[in-house]
């Protein structure tokens, strides 16, 4: 009898899904990320350990189990809530970047510019339902980068960090899916076929080098809210572009990038908890995010299609697309698009110029954010 | 086509979710009803001891005020930020234009001053 009651033990927990049926629906979604991650190949560097972070904070918290939650909260406070996971990561992400396509072709910075157009129309619609701080940093997840969406959040001090940050992170690893059908509703199948002829002028060492240092400068005059995130990503490229450190943005690129990268995703996990994930305000959320990419990729190519009004050298309007932050994948994604069209139609550098634009304009965009909510709080 | 059925499957799973958690929490359960019910014998215990004790009262209505405004739905629908969120619109978009732009014109010169080496 005694051995039955120490047994019984084994199975005291179950009964914690009668009450927490909502943890096991985040079970789902967890496996639904792993999936995504392995299958699919979907940003799996993230959505992998997002998805099993998910599955973690919500099992039955009771005795030591209490543990993975404490461990989890650390790592976000150690690093998420004050901002320095993502500014360590935009430093293996600026030593990530070449340029150098935009270097030689710098009207692409352009579609950078328009292709954040989803950043401020979705701030805007979310007004209609949240107030100010949480609106602007609800737009942002159209900046298709993860760690500004988080500095925003956090500086702002929104209530909807984490699901903000899950947002930004899980459209990232759907661009795949999201501008393909976007692109083609918005474009003529003649417009798709659009050759641009890539002659790429050579670039010197100098410029490569003043180039970090510059855009540093201009971000910190017109955006100072943009100084950290700006700063970190050119000090990164400075590392990998100078030549003289060559050790060193090895492991900015790989071990740094790769360290930050593993703890962020789990550490994001913590605020995938059923009781703060499962709210509708998280589901208006999830569906502003989609809109912003939308409208992402509905600015870029109209901008190029505006170009090709006035402009005798024509622009694929799908290259405008590329000019969300989500590096590599948007690129990607529109040379592809434009094979598929015409298998002689090799977009990539193009593309990779618009993408890496939209890395620098998301960030700036993500200052002028900060800087105009906080000049109206401090008024407000 | 595939890859388009995942994400409705996870989109349908997340709306059922939030539907069904909303739903759970807006319905009092039999559990909730019975507390209510020992709530309501409490809080009239309660009032006669408020006559004894206002202060302490009133920090319990506050409490309990606070509690009862945890809703499942945080938004509301308000067009009195409208105003400002459209400036920051037309702000924020023309502030990205104008630094880019500024920025481009910067590596046009860069491009033209410092010429690489043959």
């Amino acid at each position: 009898m005694e051995f039955i009651k120490e047994f019984s033990v084994l199975f005291e927990h179950f009964g914690f899904f009668a009450d927490h049926w909502q943890s096991v629906i985040m079970w789902v979604v967890g496996a639904v990320l792993i999936y995504l991650a392995i299958v699919k190949e979907m940003e799996p560097t993230l959505l992998l350990p997002m998805g099993f972070g998910a599955i973690l904070m919500n099992l039955p918290s009771v005795g030591g189990m209490e543990g993975v939650s404490d461990v989890l909260h650390t790592l976000y406070n150690a690093g998420i809530a004050n901002e320095l996971f993502p500014l360590l990561l935009f430093i293996g992400i600026g030593a990530m970047i070449d340029f150098g396509p935009l270097l030689s072709n710098p009207k692409m910075l352009l579609f950078g510019a328009a292709a954040q157009f989803g950043i401020f129309f979705t701030y805007f619609v979310a007004s209609f339902f949240f107030e100010i701080p949480d609106a602007a940093s609800i737009g942002i997840i159209g900046a298709a980068d993860g760690p500004t969406a988080i500095v925003v959040a956090q500086q702002l001090g929104s209530k909807y960090a984490g699901p903000i940050t899950v947002a930004a992170y899980s459209y990232m690893a759907l661009v795949p899916i999201i501008q393909p059908p976007v692109i083609r509703l918005i474009t003529t199948k003649k417009e798709r076929l659009i050759r641009m002829e890539y002659k790429p002028a050579m670039v010197s060492k100098t410029t490569r080098i003043l180039f970090p240092i510059v855009i540093t400068v201009i971000a910190g005059l017109f955006a100072p809210g943009s100084v950290a995130l700006v700063g970190f990503l050119m000090f990164g490229n400075l590392i990998r572009e100078c030549g003289v450190l060559d050790n060193l943005s090895q492991t900015a690129q790989k071990e740094l990038a790769n360290l930050i990268t593993l703890i962020l995703g789990i550490s994001i996990a913590f605020q995938m908890n059923a009781d703060k994930f499962l709210q509708l305000d998280t589901l208006l959320i999830m569906g502003l995010g989609l809109f912003a990419f939308v409208f992402d990729t509905v600015g870029g190519v109209m901008l190029a299609k505006l170009i090709n009004l006035f402009s005798k050298k024509k622009v694929n309007p799908m290259v405008g697309a590329a000019g969300i932050s989500a590096f590599p994948m948007s690129s990607r994604v529109v040379h592809k698009m434009g094979l598929k069209e015409d298998p002689q139609n090799f977009l990539l550098m193009h593309s990779t110029a618009a993408n890496v634009s939209g890395q620098i304009a998301s960030v700036i965009a993500g200052g002028l954010i900060l800087g105009l909510v906080q000049k109206f709080l401090g008024g407000a | 086509m595939k890859k388009a059925v995942t994400v409705f499957l996870l989109l349908a799973v997340l709306v059922s979710a939030f539907t069904l958690n909303a739903a759970a929490e807006e319905a009092p359960s039999a559990d909730a009803q019975q507390s209510t019910a020992e709530a309501s014998i409490e809080s009239s215990e309660a009032s006669i001891e408020s006559s004894e004790a206002p202060n302490e009262s009133a920090e319990v209505s506050a409490e309990s005020s606070e509690t009862s405004s945890e809703g499942v739905i945080n938004f509301t629908f308000s067009t009195s930020r409208f105003p400002t969120a459209l400036k920051h619109m037309a702000v924020g978009m023309l502030g990205v234009l104008i630094v880019l732009g500024l920025i481009a014109v910067v590596v046009f010169i860069l491009n033209r001053v410092s010429r690489p080496k043959k």
